[in-house]
């Protein structure tokens, strides 16, 4: 375990938890949103069992981060399948087939659109 | 580590409220992270009677999290105690010969005299500063925005933590040395032993 973390952790009891900030403070200051001169900052660097709190709101906290990053990392919602959904949902010939009509159509369309540029 | 890993009921055998499955689950998940050398399996036995018996009281408790943090703390003290019991209970040639004595004893002597030094040479000010390094892997930047003062002037008031810091580490170093040399004499114990 780490030394630094320990002497925190023992050096400082207060079963009675004297002069203790709330929980919500405590997880404000671990996610760094307490203003400098809030009481509180002093408090938990001197009171072991603030600081054992104070160390599970940054798990907390860390894990809550963790889980929206993962949540981030979904693909966004699209209108049309993508072309790896056409290949789960057909097979390698019927996705050839489909292919190379959306390719005719692609080409059909520019014709179509040049055609018109030009008249 | 996932929820179904503890299993939190009362003692009539039903799930334990939302309030206190989420306060023991917490402060479990605390200790495994902050006691790595704890068995993880004893630390669950502790959170699901820990669970059980505020599930027993809720009435009285005031704020779950909080008790089941500090609740948690103590049963991990207790588990270290007992541990310590066990190695103090084996014979001194079996202790010897597992490296146990030597290392814990020299640990138990220099991280006492660190941890009074810290006490006594760090202020309130430092502590924290070296709390925001240590925990929140602050920087300069951080610790000025924090403390409301220049990046300069956090630079330097990291640079004092670390000079203090070393300073204490010298200090248990060097004190220990002598208090080792101290007992062994005292109890009539060779070097080797130490």
């Amino acid at each position: 375990m780490d030394l630094i973390r320990q002497f925190f952790l023992e050096a400082f009891p207060n079963p009675q938890r004297i002069d203790c900030p709330g929980e919500e403070i405590i997880m404000a200051l671990a996610g760094e949103e307490l203003p400098p001169d809030h009481p509180a900052c002093l408090h938990v660097a001197s009171c072991s069992e603030c600081f054992a709190e104070f160390t599970g709101c940054i798990l907390e906290l860390e894990k809550s981060k963790d889980s929206n990053i993962v949540k981030s990392q979904d693909p966004p919602p699209h209108r049309g399948p993508n072309w790896s959904e056409i290949a789960s949902a057909v097979g390698e010939e019927d996705l050839l087939s489909v292919a190379v009509q959306r390719l005719r159509e692609r080409i059909a369309l520019y014709r179509r659109r040049r055609e018109k540029q030009g008249t | 580590m996932r929820k179904s890993e503890l299993h939190l009921i009362s003692e009539n055998g039903d799930t334990v409220t939302p309030e206190i499955a989420g306060a023991v689950e917490a402060a479990y998940h605390w200790a495994v992270s902050v006691f790595p050398s704890m068995d993880t399996a004893l630390l669950a036995n502790a959170a699901e009677r820990l669970a059980r018996d505020m599930e027993a009281n809720k009435g009285e408790l005031e704020s779950p999290r909080r008790y089941a943090y500090a609740a948690m703390h103590g049963k991990v003290r207790d588990l270290q105690k007992s541990r310590a019991a066990n190695e103090s209970t084996m014979p001194l040639h079996e202790l010897d010969r597992l490296g146990v004595a030597a290392i814990s004893f020299q640990d138990d002597i220099e991280r006492s005299i660190l941890f009074q030094q810290l006490r006594t040479k760090l202020s309130d000010r430092d502590r924290f500063i070296l709390m925001l390094l240590t925990e929140l892997d602050a920087g300069p930047q951080n610790i000025a925005r924090v403390l409301g003062i220049s990046t300069e002037a956090a630079t330097k008031a990291i640079q004092r933590v670390r000079q203090r810091l070393a300073a204490c580490l010298d200090t248990a170093e060097r004190c220990s040395k002598e208090k080792r040399a101290e007992i062994s004499a005292s109890k009539g114990l060779t070097r080797e032993w130490i």
